[in-house]
């Protein structure tokens, strides 16, 4: 047969390949490729093994180059619905089970490229890829993920207590979740036991935590939330101008001159009153070691958070300090005697002054500051705009009608509320006014935004959340803006301010109100489990896991 | 392949095919870098080039080639970030070098992820990684099914239950 032929005369290394091959088209196309079909043909049936064997184990011999050449030119010789068998048997074998047969942190690394759907998607594919993904605790891992990267997942996952199950090492979140799920750890020591234990607490954790946020973001929407009304049962002048919180306590400045600090467990008595100051305490600011605050008297005193102790009094304003804000070794008042004052914070013990800045012509209400900018707004319906560095005035904002109460800087934005009724939007450094928010029916005395809402307060005690990001596109209409009105306090709203889930205002009525948007009575992840799943969920064959 | 060029490394692959690579090319291996080290062969002055070749008998010469290639065009790449866990996963920055070069057979992919893991070569595994990701995302339980040429081995029941389970986030 010219086949053989071919065979030998590559046994005795054909010096040049192209020679071979054209040889090799040549004789193939005669009659070798019918010869080779014969021989096939004849395997599949299981006459002629051993004629196989030989043919193959020639071919075996032949250089890559040459194997590639003759088989290409053995399928040139295909009809169509032979190659179409022929590309049926090649596709499965180019092919690769990836996540299955890759060692386990190569599959690893695949799979922590998915995000959730995929990743739920990947579990139905087959018993390997599941078990999989059970053991390489991708559901853990994506959730840690997320609370690392996401601040509103760390935040909620803070608040339901359940940073617990992940950032800790395994025996502590082993017992974590069998506390949580009534599961003795003592009956189950074996690894795939574990495993599976924690693969399906964390698989169900995930949409769990998706639900959440999602409620979450519709209670903002909606103004659905779970009130705590703190009564401050100031006895002489009832009242709370100001306030400031994190996730241990609140800390207000009332009408009747003190301070008071709230700890969160126990909102019945303050745990902490402040007295010193001689008029209402209209502004305060705390850090870790220090609260600062401002009066109507006049004066600024610094305190010790933790003992209560004053540390220091400042007098420089000859009217009330009206508004004031400190950090990075600075400190900004402002006062009703229409001046900004800059201080430089050495020590609790150590502030001088370091520049004033006159040329409101009204009380300044508010200041706020960062590296960059000093803002500060006033009764004069202005709001000004002063270099941080060296206190210039760089540019007046103009706009409101009647006088500007409250402002925050942030980031591009400033944000300012007025005795005009309205909310205006500025970019700081064009000076524009971008978007004004009309709502209130009367003076708006307080707000704060984020990248998501701003939250104001007026005076007739109604507080509103307004959508920031619909705001800021100029495409916006302007009744798709106030999201939701809160409405509880008597009297006029003095000072709030709010975080992903919450809002704690401050009233004339002498009140704190904790707004919480996060649902309440939460399912706990293992009673999602027992309740939401009639069914147990399909077990991971452990005969396989290890 | 010899090169009596100073800072050249001899590998050899499971096929027994010597290739002859620059030191800072070979460096993305951290595998043979750290082998290197231990060897004394890092100093200056070193003679390396009459050294038997490095062998790696998990690599064929086919895909050490190819794995060379890559670390030959991202050898002045800037080391990455270790923190890798707590940076975004992305799988939509592969550079458009690295696509064009992967664009190959799933199997000479796998090989490539088996490479760039015995030979710890981190960006290469890396668009490797997200490479299969991305043939997996997007796609439906039988579309990856069928990508793969995976067999499904649930029972109809089972695949109901897993259905149900997941159905919080198909819609």
């Amino acid at each position: 047969m010219e086949y053989d032929l071919i065979i030998a005369s590559d046994d005795q290394q054909t010096p040049s390949f192209q020679d071979n091959q054209t040889q090799l088209m040549e004789t193939v196309s005669e009659s070798g490729t019918a010869a080779l079909l014969a021989v096939m043909s004849l395997h599949e049936d299981g006459t002629d093994h051993k004629m196989f064997r030989e043919r193959l184990e020639c071919f075996h011999t032949w250089p890559q180059e040459a194997q590639i050449a003759f088989v290409k030119t053995l399928i040139r010789h295909l009809k169509h619905p032979q190659l179409a068998e022929v590309a049926a048997f090649l596709t499965p074998l180019l092919q690769r089970d990836f996540i299955a047969a890759l060692p386990s942190c190569a599959a690893e690394h695949v799979l922590q490229y998915l995000d959730a759907p995929a990743l739920s998607r990947c579990e139905a594919v087959s018993k390997n890829w599941q078990r999989v993904i059970a053991e390489s605790q991708m559901w853990k891992r994506l959730i840690e993920a997320k609370a690392r990267g996401d601040p509103l997942w760390r935040g909620l996952m803070k608040q339901r207590d359940w940073l617990r199950f992940i950032f800790s090492n395994r025996d502590n979140c082993i017992n974590a979740i069998c506390s949580e799920e009534s599961i003795d750890p003592k009956t189950i020591c074996d690894n795939q036991t574990i495993c599976f234990i924690l693969h399906r607490f964390f698989r169900k954790l995930y949409p769990k935590i998706v639900k959440e946020l999602a409620n979450l973001e519709t209670n903002w929407r909606n103004g659905t939330n779970h009130q705590t009304l703190i009564n401050c049962n100031s006895e002489n002048s009832k009242g709370v101008y100001c306030l400031q919180y994190d996730d241990d306590k609140i800390v207000s400045g009332l009408r009747d001159n003190t301070i008071k600090v709230w700890h969160r467990n126990n909102l019945s008595i303050p745990s902490l009153t402040l007295t010193g100051h001689t008029g209402s305490v209209l502004c305060l600011q705390y850090d870790q070691r220090i609260i600062v605050s401002g009066s109507s008297d006049g004066t600024i005193r610094i305190w010790d958070i933790h003992t209560g102790e004053c540390l220091n009094t400042l007098i420089h304003h000859a009217e009330a300090v009206l508004h004031l804000r400190f950090g990075s070794g600075r400190m900004v008042t402002c006062s009703k005697d229409r001046t900004v004052v800059v201080w430089e914070m050495t020590s609790p013990k150590q502030m001088s002054v370091q520049n004033v800045l006159s040329g409101h012509r009204a009380a300044v209400n508010v200041v706020d500051f960062d590296e960059t900018y000093i803002v500060s707004a006033s009764g004069d319906r202005t709001i000004k705009v002063w270099g941080t560095d060296d206190c210039a005035p760089i540019r007046t904002l103009t706009g409101h009608r009647r006088g500007i109460a409250c402002l925050q800087y942030k980031g591009k934005l400033i944000v300012s509320g007025s005795s005009d009724n309205t909310i205006r939007v500025w970019d700081i450094d064009r000076g524009a006014c971008i978007r004004v928010l009309e709502g209130h029916d009367e003076l708006v005395r307080c707000l704060r935004f984020d990248s998501k809402r701003i939250v104001s307060g007026a005076y007739d005690g109604k507080i509103k959340i307004w959508d920031m990001e619909a705001a800021l596109d100029p495409n916006s209409t302007t009744h798709s803006l106030c999201l939701a009105t809160l409405n509880r306090h008597t009297g006029r709203v003095f000072r709030l301010q709010f975080d992903d889930f919450q809002v704690v205002s401050s009233s004339h009525d002498d009140t704190i109100i904790v707004w919480d948007f996060l649902s309440h009575c939460p399912l706990l992840p293992s009673a999602l489990m027992t309740t939401c799943h009639e069914s147990a969920p399909v077990p991971i064959p452990m005969e396989h896991a290890l | 392949m010899a090169d009596a060029k100073k800072g050249m490394i001899k590998i050899s692959s499971s096929d027994n095919e010597v290739y002859s690579v620059e030191r800072d090319v070979i460096r993305l291996s951290t595998t043979i870098n750290t082998l290197l080290q231990d060897l004394g062969m890092d100093g200056d002055g070193v003679e390396t080039e009459n050294a038997d070749p490095i062998p790696l008998q998990n690599v064929n010469s086919a895909i050490l080639k190819k794995v060379i290639g890559w670390c030959q065009y991202h050898k002045d790449d800037p080391v990455p970030a270790e923190d890798s866990d707590s940076r975004e996963k992305r799988t939509d920055d592969i550079p458009s070098w690295d696509v064009e070069f992967l664009k190959v057979d799933q199997g000479t992919l796998f090989e490539l992820i088996l490479a760039a893991n015995y030979l710890d070569i981190k960006g290469l595994l890396e668009v490797t990684c997200k490479t299969v990701a991305n043939m997996i995302r997007g796609k439906t339980v039988e579309d990856i099914r069928r990508t793969f040429n995976i067999k499904n081995d649930f029972t109809p029941e089972e695949e109901e239950q897993i259905r149900k389970e997941n159905a919080w986030c198909e819609d």
